[in-house]
């Protein structure tokens, strides 16, 4: 079976966590416990024909790219980013960790998740930016890991790409 | 560490053992080809030789064959509750992969990050309830302009229909008493 490492990857406090626990386990916590170091998952999923089993590496949010621990990225097969649609300022550590982590593991398929979805009433990101990122050809999909909503089709999303490559 | 006296060297050694739980992996290209130390601790368990290493130790997944060099891993969870800081480097024999017991480190680091991060989310919580109390003033004062204005168009009428009336009754005064 194909076997394809996938990184999670954020500043603190976006949900990266909460998003690997929906995705893997059906489960969600209102409660924040931040990471340390890396925690590793396994999900098989189908991909069309292929059966792919994703390894997740939830890894330590970064506050800058260059907090990023590149040694967690080797052997990348694809990665998520994933910003807080509430707090607008994780948009921009996304946009820089993917220049960082382009730079470190070249351009494999990747995801722009912004999720917190449930928190309309303070969504900061405005549809210009989530615009004109989609124009650049990226992904970019809104999520909720509290509700569920779009994770399973994130994840699938991605694992799509990875397999097409 | 040559320099360093035999009983110094040896005590390090003995102190690594006994609070690190060093345990070890040497992958070739016919895969598994020694290991030991603690594995167990790291829920690592039905090793096979020859067999591939990532079937039981997911995080390795990608990261062989690792080539030349060397890569340090820090802090990787290993089974709930234990982290492990990670080396794999390569020697003439193969890829050997080091494990040491990081739990307690990474627990304190852990509870230091969340006290941190908790505050700071406090602090980004309150921000929007200070823009949101600012914008809400905004507006009040904005309403309260817009009543103090009606307000003066209002006493504005009434003054001017007071003037009228007063004028009324003053000229209905006058032709009363013209009359009389």
């Amino acid at each position: 079976m194909i076997q394809k490492k996938v990184c999670m990857l954020g500043t603190f406090a976006v949900g990266k966590t909460s998003l690997v626990r929906r995705f893997i386990e059906s489960i969600y916590s209102d409660k924040y416990h931040t990471t340390v170091g890396v925690k590793v998952d396994k999900k098989v999923v189908k991909a069309g024909e292929t059966e792919l089993t994703l390894v997740l590496w939830d890894i330590e949010g970064a506050e800058t790219e260059n907090d990023l621990r590149t040694s967690y990225l080797r052997g990348a097969g694809g990665y998520i980013l994933v910003a807080d649609g509430t707090r607008n300022d994780t948009l921009y550590t996304a946009l820089a960790i993917q220049a960082r982590t382009e730079e470190t593991v070249g351009k494999v398929p990747f995801l722009l998740l912004l999720n917190k979805a449930d928190l309309s009433e303070q969504w900061s990101v405005s549809e210009r930016e989530t615009d004109a990122l989609r124009e650049k050809g990226w992904d970019v999909i809104i999520t909720s890991a509290k509700t569920g909503s779009s994770v399973e089709g994130a994840f699938q999303t991605l694992a799509n790409k990875m397999v097409e490559v | 560490m040559s320099d360093l006296p035999s009983p110094i060297i040896d005590f390090l050694l003995g102190l690594t053992d006994d609070t690190l739980s060093p345990a070890y992996l040497l992958v070739t290209d016919d895969g598994l080809t020694q290991w030991g130390g603690d594995l167990e601790s790291y829920g690592i368990t039905g090793l096979q030789e020859h067999m591939d290493v990532s079937d039981n130790i997911p995080f390795l997944i990608g990261l062989l064959p690792l080539g030349t060099g060397s890569v340090f891993l820090p802090n990787v969870q290993t089974k709930e509750g234990t982290f492990a800081d990670v080396y794999l480097f390569h020697r003439e024999q193969g890829t050997w992969i080091l494990l040491m017991d990081a739990t307690a480190t990474t627990n304190r680091q852990l509870n230091m990050q969340q006290k941190l991060y908790d505050s700071r989310l406090q602090v980004t919580d309150l921000e929007r309830e200070s823009d949101a109390l600012l914008k809400a003033n905004i507006t009040l004062e904005q309403l309260v302009r817009e009543r103090t204005m009606d307000l003066y168009q209002t006493i504005h009428q009434l003054q001017e229909q007071l003037t009228v009336r007063e004028r009324a009754e003053k000229e209905r005064k006058e032709r009363r008493s013209q009359a009389s």
